[in-house]
């Protein structure tokens, strides 16, 4: 397997299968069980946020979901797991137990016993950039490094789905395998944080009963003004750094998709990017609610499945997490034939 | 400066300074005029719309894309200190200060 640099210098990674698991089981927002105890304007919030429904299955863990979508796409490339280079796997919001890991929980189960396996987080829903920046530092120091898996189960931290005021979480597992060529190639990556928000969302557990564990916004204000339009401008910059670099003007994408957290939050991107979202963010958002760090990738291959991004068309994949990052990824379709 | 303090301070001050104070009021109706149509229910200068709740992030980015339109300056990162927005008065230093009004320098 030969490396290839992209033009700009930067070292390209493609995803080569990508796959999804959602539980059978979906429950609308009026029946989620935390909905009865919320007060009138909470009630009026969740309501309006444009999730109808989320899938929600009990039985499955975060490393059931991300195990189930890992067997899919290796499975729709026929790769087997003991030839992974490596195995990055994106944290959940809530490990099932303590001191344990995750990480080679998966290995185990899925037998990908030489990848290189660790976990990466801290950054939410915009975890999934350093778990690509990762890999692609991986495939860039190793040239003979087989293919890197990234996964992710996503299942809400607290006990309720409904985080106020800002989403209804949902469970999905995601796995991302990614190359050196295939039909979605990842043109660039880039991130920024700022720690004064670290805090800004958090769910209290020691001592608690699980039944108890709710996430919190520390300051609503912080939350809807500076955090908000600190978020103009950082994710503003961070496009327009991006498609400079590789000489590309906004005319050059054809579409942006977003993480998917509510109606009014697609509709502040657009305004507040002067771009618009493409339609499957707001379809992905009414069936599945947010997941998490899987949300971007799933409304990219849901564009591509409904060939409302075909070979040749650039798009953007916006990612804002509270605690706070952003990240702004590049992706170029290939043709959507297997790739070699 | 307490958030009445703007007008008060160009009342009775030298002509730059009453000139400074008509501007100020005039940026503080336009700005509260904005707030009553946003927010749809009357404002009053020193209401403060975070504190009642009735702000979110879709109004925060009509707030200051108001006060950058209609006033030619620009927000930036460091700009954004809740207090500066919480009131119409507030939003009217804020405005005074970015663009470097006599006023706002004298009454500091």
């Amino acid at each position: 397997m030969t490396s290839r640099v992209a033009e700009n210098g930067a070292f390209p990674v493609a995803v080569r299968s990508a796959a999804w698991h959602m539980p059978g089981q979906s429950v609308a927002v009026p029946d989620l069980p935390e909905f009865a105890s919320m007060d009138e304007a909470e009630r009026g919030t969740c309501l309006a946020l444009g999730v109808e429904s989320v899938r929600a299955d009990d039985g499955l863990s975060s490393s059931d979901l991300a195990e189930r979508a890992a067997r899919e796409a290796l499975g729709k490339e026929g790769v087997d797991a003991r030839d992974l280079g490596a195995l990055i796997v994106v944290e959940s919001r809530a490990p099932e137990t303590l001191l344990s890991s995750e990480a080679t929980k998966l290995q185990h189960s899925l037998g990908a016993d030489r990848a290189l396996t660790f976990t990466v987080g801290g950054l939410g829903c915009v975890s999934i950039t350093p778990a690509l920046l990762a890999a692609r530092g991986l495939m860039c120091a190793d040239p003979a490094l087989g293919d890197v898996l990234v996964v992710h189960g996503s299942k809400p931290a607290a006990a309720g789905r409904y985080r106020h005021p800002v989403t209804v979480n949902g469970d999905g597992g995601q796995a991302l395998l990614l190359s050196r060529t295939g039909p979605v190639r990842l043109l660039g990556m880039a991130q920024e944080t700022n720690g004064d928000y670290w805090d800004l969302f958090h769910v209290k557990y020691r001592d608690l009963p699980t039944g108890q564990w709710r996430e919190e916004c520390g300051d609503l204000s912080a939350y809807s003004f500076r955090l908000a339009m600190e978020t103009r401008s950082r994710v503003s910059g961070l496009i327009g750094g991006l498609l400079e670099s590789h000489g590309l003007k906004p005319g050059d994408v054809r579409g942006y998709v977003s993480q998917n957290l509510s109606m009014a939050g697609f509709t502040f991107s657009e305004e507040s990017l002067g771009i618009e979202l493409m339609p499957v963010c707001r379809d992905n958002l009414r069936q599945y609610g947010h997941l998490g760090p899987n949300d971007v990738f799933l409304n990219l291959y849901t564009a591509i499945e409904r060939k409302e991004l075909v070979e040749g068309d650039r798009a953007v994949l916006i990612n804002v997490s509270p605690v706070a990052a952003w990240s702004v990824l590049l992706a170029e379709i290939g043709p959507q034939e297997t790739a070699s | 400066m307490s958030d009445g303090d703007i007008r008060e301070a160009a009342q009775g001050g030298t002509g730059d300074a009453a000139a400074g104070g008509a501007a100020a009021e005039e940026i503080t109706r336009q700005v509260t005029e904005f707030l009553t149509a946003a927010l749809r229910k009357p404002v009053q200068p020193d209401d403060d719309y975070f504190a009642l709740g009735l702000a979110d992030s879709l109004f925060a980015l009509e707030l200051v894309t108001f006060v950058e339109s209609r006033f030619s300056l620009t927000v930036e990162v460091e700009d954004l200190d809740l207090d500066s927005f919480r009131t119409a008065n507030r939003i009217t230093r804020f405005v005074l200060r970015k663009t470097g009004s006599p006023e706002f320098t004298e009454t500091q």
